[in-house]
């Protein structure tokens, strides 16, 4: 079943955005390079953008529809709106920035998003005194707040280091977890969408192009050459995590139970032999499910229980005489496994 | 004499500070907020014309429009209400000089505000004027106190639209710019000396306050 | 809670405005005889109202300005009771300007003098000739013919004495008399025309010379009512009397 329906045009200038698709319950990436109306799209789904013509509609409600001409203002749309930047109310406090969309009638409880998202020692505290990622964190409990039917989120992790993005995504998938409130997420990250979305579309030039499965992506950006490997883990004993049935050996110990852990590309070796003697922490037996090739080196997707890409030099790949659906063994050590910290 | 005009002085720019701030503001949210660009094209006639306008020929505008035989003055007239020589038209000639720097202030400020921030507040469910009152005005409130001052600071300063359209009244209109005019021209020193004295100590606490604003507006950014 | 206490604020602003401005509109029914007068009439007059309000319990309102621009004022709506501008140019412009003038005459008179800050040997017995051309004296400071009336008379007395072109040079030209008097006292000139009475207040010794009386039309100050009522009548009744007089005499004027 569809959620929201968009079906919208608007000219500009030199610019124009015309899109047509469904959005279903989850979380739905919209994928795209910069300049290819994704921010466009969320403004006007958001209300501060009027489209020239079309509908949009969500959960069956019209919120805009140029034939009837009905055009619903953004405060009675319901729609939660977290930015690249936090963009917290300066001179409130963390606490009043969080109230400030919450009604009291709403049936999502205030305390639970605090304790979700672990802002009990926030709550005091101005915007100025605490770290971006924190800002972040605060602007999405914010949203979340206001009980909105549906969160649209404009590159929420662009602006965040590499800690602070494997923290917020951690919370993202906890709240969704919690209260299934449909996100669309909108980013130009393929690590990012990769972990965190179910489903993505892509925009090219203000038109929707493809409806696509997240790990797809890795075939639509040919300059991508730094990838994270981003998967959501269960902690096992405090330095074995659980991915699928695989166990991740890290290199310090840690205490949160569910957690968010990155692998860089670069640091994953690919071997086409089929035993499991060499000695390092982190050696898996699978299979290659696909090879890209780029024009400085070639990305492999390998099938172990989990996906995971790695990143491999033209010259090896030759030498190793590697092919599709290959027996493979993946290696890549513990201390390249970052662990989000929160 | 000195502590006359000084209370009258303040009497009157307090006046015309309270008078200001409400189409200040009628200004600034037009200015920064309307659509409309020949609203927006009038809003910026109208608070730049008095910047650039010599105080006289302000005060001979306000003469013209209501003395009884003006447009405005000669309706007021009718109603029983005069206004030229009195200390509400003191009022109306520092409120008018004062005026664009208020408003200037006012604007610049709530245009320095993050449009973003707006958006999200309206995303959060607050209607536009929540979201003006609540947003808009708080992060500029800095802004707004300092244009609200500077505008009270000219307004204590104002000399030449008063004389010609409030005249030099003890009492009404002889505030301590136009008393240190009087001074000068009857030649007491005495007086002199104290006036330009306050004169000098106003003007001091308004920067200093104003200073003050402007750092604890840096802090809160 | 944000919202409630900046509508409290803006509520109790607009009130206390409201409330300010009304209070002034009633001010107006203290004003009993409204005086627009030449700001060198200001001790003089000031002394007088204190004197006749003690004895009449009769409010006086004094506005003072330069008397070329008191008569614009009037000729574009503003309405006093009293007007004494000095000299009789600001009542010829009032009076073309078509302006109901119930009466007039003459209040008092005033003299010229030419005054310097120099010491210069044996003033007294010196002319003002002798004292115009001294090589002492290097820059007179005059008020603009133009724009004031003592400019007007100094002139005439110049003129008169037919040495306009030999001290053409000397001459600074101020906007009025009383600037030409600071010009003086800040040491911008050494010497300058003006009225008899602008130096009641001087700590400094200045030496003054009277200039004859043949050498430049009287200065008067016409004394111009421009509305009636009984108050009215009661102060030119006061104004026209010897306490009043006697004021104006020790302040340097003279009587008509």
């Amino acid at each position: 079943m569809s959620l929201i329906n968009i079906n919208i045009k608007k000219y500009y200038n030199n610019f124009g955005l015309t899109c047509d698709f469904s959005i279903s319950n989850g979380i739905t990436g919209i994928f795209g390079p910069s300049g290819s109306g994704k921010s466009t799209l969320l403004n006007a789904l958001a209300g501060f953008i009027k489209p020239d013509l079309g509908q949009i509609s969500i959960q069956s409600q019209s919120f805009f529809d140029s034939n009837k001409k009905i055009n619903i203002p953004p405060d009675k749309r319901n729609i939660g709106y977290v930015t690249q930047k936090a963009n917290l109310f300066p001179s409130m406090s963390v606490d009043e920035n969080i109230n400030y969309g919450y009604k009291k009638q709403n049936k999502i409880k205030l305390n639970r998003i605090i304790d979700i998202m672990n802002l009990n020692n926030l709550m005091e505290k101005l915007p100025g005194e605490i770290s971006g990622g924190q800002s972040q964190k605060v602007a999405i409990a914010r949203a979340l707040a206001s009980n909105p039917s549906v969160i649209l989120m404009d590159e929420p992790l662009s602006e965040l280091d590499l800690n602070s993005k494997l923290m917020i995504l951690d919370y993202l998938k906890k709240i969704h977890i919690e209260y299934k409130i449909p996100i669309i997420y909108v980013s130009h990250d393929i690590a990012e969408m990769i972990a965190i979305c179910d489903n993505v579309f892509l925009i090219n030039r203000g038109s929707i192009t493809k409806n696509i499965s997240p790990t797809e992506l890795i075939y639509e950006n040919s300059n991508e050459s730094d990838f994270q490997n981003i998967y959501s883990v269960v902690l096992d004993n405090e330095k074995n995590l659980k991915l699928n049935n695989q166990t991740i050996q890290i290199n310090e110990p840690v205490e949160n139970n569910h957690l968010t852990i990155m692998i860089p590309s670069s640091s994953v070796m690919v071997a086409n032999i089929e035993n499991n003697f060499l000695l390092s922490d982190n050696v898996f037996d699978g299979i290659l499910k696909n090879i890209v090739e780029f024009d400085s080196h070639i990305k492999l997707v390998c099938d172990v229980g989990f996906e995971i890409i790695a990143d491999i030099s033209k010259e090896y790949y030759q030498k190793s005489n590697m092919k599709l659906n290959d027996k493979i063994c993946v290696i890549f050590k513990s201390i390249s496994v970052v662990i989000s910290k929160s | 004499m000195v502590i006359e005009s000084l209370i009258l002085t303040l009497e009157i720019a307090i006046i015309a500070t309270f008078i200001n701030i409400p189409i200040s503001f009628l200004c600034a949210v037009i200015a920064t907020r309307s659509n409309n660009e020949t609203a927006k094209f009038l809003i910026d006639i109208i608070v730049s014309l008095p910047l650039v306008l010599p105080p006289v020929v302000l005060g001979y505008f306000l003469l013209i429009t209501f003395s009884p035989s003006g447009l405005i003055g000669g309706m007021l007239d009718a109603l029983g209400f005069e206004i030229v020589f009195t200390k509400f038209a003191a009022v109306l000639a520092c409120a008018l000089v004062s005026f664009p720097l208020m408003s200037r202030a006012f604007i610049i400020s709530i245009q320095s505000v993050n449009k973003d921030l707006e958006k999200i507040a309206r995303s959060l469910g607050s209607s536009n004027i929540n979201t003006f009152f609540t947003i808009t005005i708080r992060e500029s409130k800095f802004g707004i106190s300092g244009g609200i001052l500077l505008g009270f600071a000219r307004a204590l300063g104002e000399f030449g639209a008063t004389i010609i359209f409030a005249g030099n009244i003890e009492g009404v209109s002889r505030t301590i710019p136009l008393a240190i005019f009087q001074s000068i021209q009857t030649g007491d020193d005495q007086n002199l000396t104290l006036l330009i004295l306050c004169s000098v100590i106003l003007g001091i606490l308004s920067v200093s306050i104003n200073n003050i604003l402007i750092q604890r507006s840096k802090k809160n950014k | 809670m944000i919202k409630t206490r900046f509508t409290l604020i803006i509520l109790t602003l607009a009130i206390v405005t409201v409330l300010l401005t009304l209070s002034s509109f009633f001010s107006k029914e203290d004003k009993k005889v409204f005086i627009f007068a030449a700001v060198s009439l200001t001790e003089p007059l000031e002394e007088i109202k204190d004197i006749f309000y003690q004895q009449n319990n009769i409010s006086i309102i004094l506005n003072f300005g330069g008397s070329q621009t008191l008569a614009a004022q009037i000729s574009r709506g503003a309405s006093p009771d009293i007007f004494i501008p000095a000299g009789m140019s600001p009542y010829k412009f009032i009076k073309e300007k078509d302006i109901k003038i119930y009466s007039d005459n003459v209040l008092i008179s005033n003299k010229l003098i030419f005054v310097s800050n120099q010491s210069i040997n044996n003033w007294e017995n010196l002319n003002v000739e002798e004292l115009l051309t001294s090589a002492k004296i290097n820059r007179i400071a005059i008020a603009d013919p133009e724009l004031a009336p003592a400019g007007q008379y100094s002139f005439q007395v110049l003129d008169n004495m037919k040495l306009l072109t030999k001290i053409e040079d000397k001459i600074i030209k101020t906007k009025n008399v009383r600037d030409a008097v600071n010009y003086m006292r800040l040491g911008l000139a050494e010497g300058v025309f003006a009225y008899n009475t602008d130096f009641n207040d001087y700590q400094q010794n200045f030496n003054k010379k009277l200039i004859s009386e043949e050498l430049y039309n009287k200065v008067q100050y016409p004394l111009i009512i421009l509305n009636n009522s009984k108050d009215i009548n009661e102060f030119l009744y006061f104004l026209n009397g010897s306490i009043a007089k006697d004021i104006f005499i020790k302040y340097g004027f003279s009587n008509p």
